[in-house]
């Protein structure tokens, strides 16, 4: 045993011819080469690294699959070696969903490189949790529990951006809260009202009210009873929870066939949205629903009922200290009443509408106002005011750095001014057949470009202050004209080339 | 039938054609095959001798001499096709009698299919393991369970170092890895392997489909035997539910009265015909035995709830209806009938009285 046989087939020995002779064969001595070549530093850790190997325990064929195997793989096996094979149906349904949908999204989509959700583990985890606890629950046939661990996972998802699987889920609770009857209805209301919202984000508002109209269904019955707590609003009954959703959505569809070219419809929708919205007793809403209803009809040419439902909107506004609402009444009622030429109403609402935009300080509804007003004095022929407040609009775009507000009531300016102007000029222009002043006046006036007939004309100025138009305000005109002088000759400019 | 052995030449011994033992009896219809006694003529023609001796004339007799390269490669292409279409029917054929509870008529058949598969492939290639899948099967069925693991354990290490196998062969594979497991009373492991099971054949098939379904079956039974009751019941439940839906599909699809093929000229002429789904003779027996157990498990059982029963009658009722078996189909159809009448889900009873009248029309 003890005999060391050297080496066969070494490369030294092969290297030997055939016939070459061997060595004597004798006895076993030193100078023989030991059978382990390597040094000892090697020896050394070829022995440690077996010793370590027989300290691990040997793998069983779980181990090695767990090795082996995707991450989504074991998840499953483990899923289903416990029996729950729904989870697992749902699981694997939800991912080849997702990767179906990334194909045929194609390599250029946003979803190719979005991370798929079989590599996102944190959450598969938490998906079979959930879902095992739901289908343990419904083995049961404790609905609730089921509910409730769906209802987790589907607000988890929310949370983390996951719209379509917070979708799914929510889809799955409220065919979970109809198994529920212990409780009249109240988890399958909240079904109704979680699918309504995810369909609403996802814009498909007609399936989204229809869900919110079920909700709503439910709800009427149990007015006092069934309440939540909402973050805003404290205290909330599912009723005015309902209609106030209903609200919202039927606004929604409304405004968008509207821009669909649907007047008739829209206005249909917008009706039920005020209806819910005075149900809800929410008066703010209620305002809102009103303003939406009054410009609706305004736009069908209803002017009368419009007028009733902005006024509506105009005192909710007012009780409520509403001032941007207030603004907008003012403003739309002003405009209603310009259609129907009520011309004089329209400027007091308009310049209730100045009033309350100053007031608080609102610059964009400030210069709104004062456009909508210079344009109405415009069309009434006071050229004088209609200067001023396009003035004072133009001042107020400058401030708020709008350059499409800018140039239109620069330009508006000017014509407003051309307009004041314009008796004069003609005047002059037929008087200069007579003398020879008046002809040179006016080439004065073409060479300087001011309003230099009021100034001179003692004869003329005094004709117009026999006018009513002038009004109240003496002194703001001459500072105004001060002010703004270089941009008078732009404008008029402007009006001449237009001419 | 005697034989003379001096009548061939030198050399050729002859063996029995399943314990590979000297040879005294000869198949006197194809005079290829060989047996050492009555016993194993008799197994073999009962497994899979019956379907295959004619084909067997033309695969072993000695082949004349053909002149021409082109001749020969045809010849040897015809071969081939002609054995890949054996391997295919004694498999088949190996996987029914499986499914119909008679494992030692399988063996032969799945020798059989074994031995054209390592012609054709090689002797380490993935398409043998199917083969030894069966033969696997076979002896579990048979009580040998050593010589079982032995075979799946010969797949299995195929299966391993093959990269890219499909999940088909996994799932079968490990379906068969947890029968064995089950057979043994290991029951975890054989939870972990009929999961795997599951897994394969979903990725293969998806989860809902029939190829998924065994797996469920066998792993309810594990649950059954473990005493989770409530576990293997919502899984026979699923079991029920996949078999059902398929089967209602067929049903639909054969009933369906035909369209009036519209306009007129040759595009009207040339309207798609539709595949008619089937099953297959393996599928066929296994609907059998999966829906019949779960069946008598069902009445068996106190009825919790009644939809289960309602729902495997009507699945049987509508297998024996694609089987052209109609008396059975009213039976079982009958059987529903009854059993919904105590709740009354009026979406599913409709559905099982207007298949009734569906049976009463073709008969």
């Amino acid at each position: 045993m003890a005999v060391a046989l050297p080496p066969i087939n070494s490369p030294n020995e092969a290297k030997m011819p055939e016939w070459a002779e061997s060595g004597p064969r004798g006895p076993p001595s030193s100078r023989l080469k030991p059978m382990r070549k390597g040094k000892k530093k090697e020896r050394d850790f070829e022995e440690k690294r077996y010793q370590l190997r027989r300290l691990q325990r040997d793998l069983s064929k779980a181990d090695t699959a767990l090795y082996r195997n995707s991450f989504k793989h074991n998840l499953c096996v483990d899923m289903l070696k416990e029996g729950y094979h729904l989870s697992f149906k749902e699981l694997f349904n939800l991912i080849h969903r997702q990767q179906e949908e990334r194909e045929a999204a194609g390599p250029e989509s946003l979803m190719w490189t979005q991370i798929m959700l079989k590599d996102e583990h944190e959450k598969l985890d938490i998906l079979q949790t959930y879902l095992t606890s739901s289908e343990k629950a419904q083995r049961k046939g404790d609905f609730q529990s089921v509910y409730n661990a769906r209802y987790d996972l589907a607000c988890y998802f929310q949370q983390s951006n996951d719209k379509w699987l917070s979708d799914h889920f929510f889809e799955t609770c409220l065919e979970t809260a109809a198994s529920i009857d212990s409780d009249g209805g109240k988890t399958k209301a909240e079904g109704h009202c979680n699918v309504g919202l995810s369909l609403e984000e996802n814009g498909d508002n007609f399936e989204a009210a229809e869900h919110f109209e079920a909700y709503y269904e439910l709800a009427i019955n149990h007015l006092q009873d069934w309440v939540r707590e909402d973050v805003v609003r404290g205290h909330l009954s599912f009723f005015t929870d309902a209609a106030i959703h209903l609200y919202r959505i039927y606004t929604s569809i409304g405004l968008g066939l509207e821009r669909a070219k649907e007047p008739e419809r829209s206005l249909e929708y917008l009706i039920n949205a005020f209806n819910k919205a005075k149900e809800s007793e929410d008066h703010k809403l209620e305002g809102e629903a009103a303003y939406r209803l009054g410009l609706a009809y305004e736009a069908s040419g209803n002017v009368q009922t419009a007028l009733l439902h902005l006024n509506n909107f105009y005192e909710a506004s007012k009780h409520g200290g509403d001032k941007d609402g207030m603004g907008r009444a003012c403003d739309a009622i002003a405009k209603a009443y310009a259609r129907i030429g009520c011309k004089d109403q329209s400027i007091e609402y308009l310049k209730e509408f100045v009033e309350t935009a100053e007031s608080s300080g609102m610059d964009a509804e400030l210069s709104k106002a004062c456009h909508n007003l210079g344009n109405i004095y415009n069309s009434l022929g006071k050229y004088k005011e209609a200067g001023e407040y396009f003035n004072r609009a133009y001042n107020i775009s400058r401030a708020m750095n709008e350059n499409e507000a800018i140039q239109v009531n620069r330009v508006q300016s000017g014509i407003a001014q051309a307009h004041a102007m314009l008796n004069f000029y003609s005047n002059i222009v037929v008087e200069g057949n007579h003398s020879r002043d008046f002809l040179e006046r006016t080439m004065d006036w073409k060479s300087i470009r001011a309003n230099i007939f009021e100034s001179r004309d003692v004869r003329m100025r005094k004709s117009m202050q026999a006018e009513p138009l002038q009004g109240s305000k003496e002194e703001e005109p001459t500072k105004s004209a001060e002010e703004t002088q270089p941009l008078e000759e732009q404008s008029l400019e402007n009006t001449e080339n237009g001419d | 039938m005697t034989l003379n052995p001096l009548a061939f030449p030198k050399g050729v011994k002859l063996t029995c054609e399943l314990c590979q033992k000297p040879a005294f009896l000869q198949c006197i219809l194809c005079r290829v095959t060989y047996y050492c006694c009555v016993e194993h003529q008799r197994a073999d023609w009962l497994g899979i001798h019956e379907k295959i001796c004619q084909t067997l004339t033309i695969l072993r007799q000695p082949v004349p001499f053909l002149p021409s390269e082109e001749e020969r490669q045809n010849r040897e292409g015809e071969f081939l096709k002609q054995k890949s279409h054996m391997i295919d029917l004694t498999r088949t054929t190996g996987q029914k009698l499986l499914f119909e509870g008679k494992h030692e008529q399988a063996v032969p058949a799945a020798m059989q299919s074994l031995r054209f598969a390592i012609d054709v492939y090689g002797i380490a290639s993935i398409e043998l393991v199917p083969s030894y899948l069966i033969l696997g099967e076979a002896s579990i069925g048979m009580g040998r369970l050593s010589q079982a693991e032995e075979y799946l354990a010969q797949a299995e290490w195929t299966v391993l170092k093959t990269p890219n196998v499909s999940a088909a062969i996994k799932s079968r594979l490990h379906r068969n890895l947890g029968l064995l497991h089950a057979a043994r009373s290991d029951f975890p492991e054989a939870l972990r392997q009929l999961a795997d099971d599951i897994y394969h054949a979903s990725e293969e098939y998806g989860p809902d489909d029939i190829g998924t379904s065994g797996g469920y079956f066998h792993m309810a039974n594990v649950f059954f035997r473990q005493g989770k009751r409530d576990v293997a019941d919502s899984l026979y439940r699923q079991v029920t539910e996949i078999w059902h839906s398929h089967l209602d599909r067929i049903v639909r699809s054969r009933t369906r009265t035909p369209e009036p093929p519209k306009g007129v000229g040759p595009g009207a002429v040339e309207q798609e015909v539709e595949e008619e789904e089937g099953l297959d003779e393996a599928q066929e027996a296994e609907a059998i035995q999966v829906l019949n157990s779960i069946c008598d498990m069902r009445e068996q059982q106190p009825s919790k709830r009644s939809q289960d029963l309602v729902s495997v009658c009507h699945a049987l009722a509508m297998l024996y209806f694609v089987l052209h078996d109609i008396k059975m189909a009213k039976e079982f159809g009958r059987k529903a009938v009854v059993a919904s009448e105590n709740n009354l889900d009026d979406d599913f009873s409709r559905n099982v009285v207007e298949f009734m009248k569906v049976c009463e029309r073709v008969n």
